[in-house]
């Protein structure tokens, strides 16, 4: 799956569209689909946005781009100061709903040893229970930056935690 | 400082300020005193190291979209410098 157009095809068969569904959904010919699927051209920079939407994927995925190393170990020397650190939580729920929350690292190391006491509660998920903030604070202090933690709850919901 | 409320098209400037989030604290958690003191002034800490912070940002499957951001601005300078459109990066 190396080019654009295998890309395309996979996720379309994937989404369970045809050729045809995917071209009316975009406006286009279904012509112009197949020949997108064979490489004999690419797809209008201008219907990319709607394209990755359709198929339900990310742009990344579909330019084929491979995921950045998802967590990194700064040495002590390039470690920004603590008050620049930011927790990104994002939730992508399985009712389709997308919350991003941003929770400077001061805050969150304030709140450290009193996370029990203070619902973080978003949705039907309590992230207090769900996720050690302590343990976050622990590995954002020893220069760990990056994804964290994921978590695909049974509920369907994808949880992940960035430190940047 | 501000806390700016955004539904869909509505923005909602409100005051952020210690009379007004330290009784939420105090309603809302089992904090003490003492550590709603000291989260307060994490806030307020993390307000000056990011003026203009987007605290959550909910895009909902239905289509609204809400959005809290805490700016370090007063609301005379918002008003002086007519910002109450901002942009992440500003």
């Amino acid at each position: 799956m190396n080019t654009m157009g295998n890309r395309i095809a996979e996720f379309r068969k994937k989404k369970g569209l045809t050729q045809d569904q995917l071209a009316e959904q975009l406006g286009i010919s279904a012509q112009a689909v197949s020949k997108w699927e064979t490489d004999a051209s690419c797809p209008d920079i201008g219907l990319i946005p709607q394209l990755s939407k359709i198929l339900g994927i990310s742009l990344d995925e579909l330019f084929g781009v491979e995921p950045e190393q998802s967590v990194v170990l700064v040495p002590e020397a390039e470690r920004k100061k603590p008050d620049q650190l930011l927790f990104k939580v994002v939730i992508d729920s399985a009712d389709g709903d997308k919350i991003r929350v941003n929770l400077p690292f001061i805050l969150i190391k304030a709140l450290s040893g009193h996370s029990d006491k203070l619902p973080i509660q978003m949705g039907n998920l309590n992230l207090s229970e769900l996720i050690d903030i302590d343990q976050l604070v622990a590995m954002a202090e020893a220069g760990l930056l990056g994804q964290l933690v994921e978590v695909d709850s049974t509920d369907g919901d994808h949880i992940r935690v960035f430190v940047e | 400082m501000i806390m700016l409320l955004e539904v869909d098209k509505l923005k909602i400037p409100l005051p952020f300020s210690g009379a007004i989030i330290k009784p939420i604290l105090d309603r809302y958690t089992g904090f003490d005193r003492d550590t709603i003191n000291i989260l307060w002034k994490a806030l307020r800490t993390a307000t000056a190291a990011f003026p203009v912070w987007v605290l959550t940002e909910v895009q909902e499957a239905g289509g609204s979209h809400i959005k809290i951001t805490i700016l370090k601005n007063s609301f005379y300078t918002l008003a002086k410098n007519k910002k109450m459109c901002y942009t992440e990066e500003n």
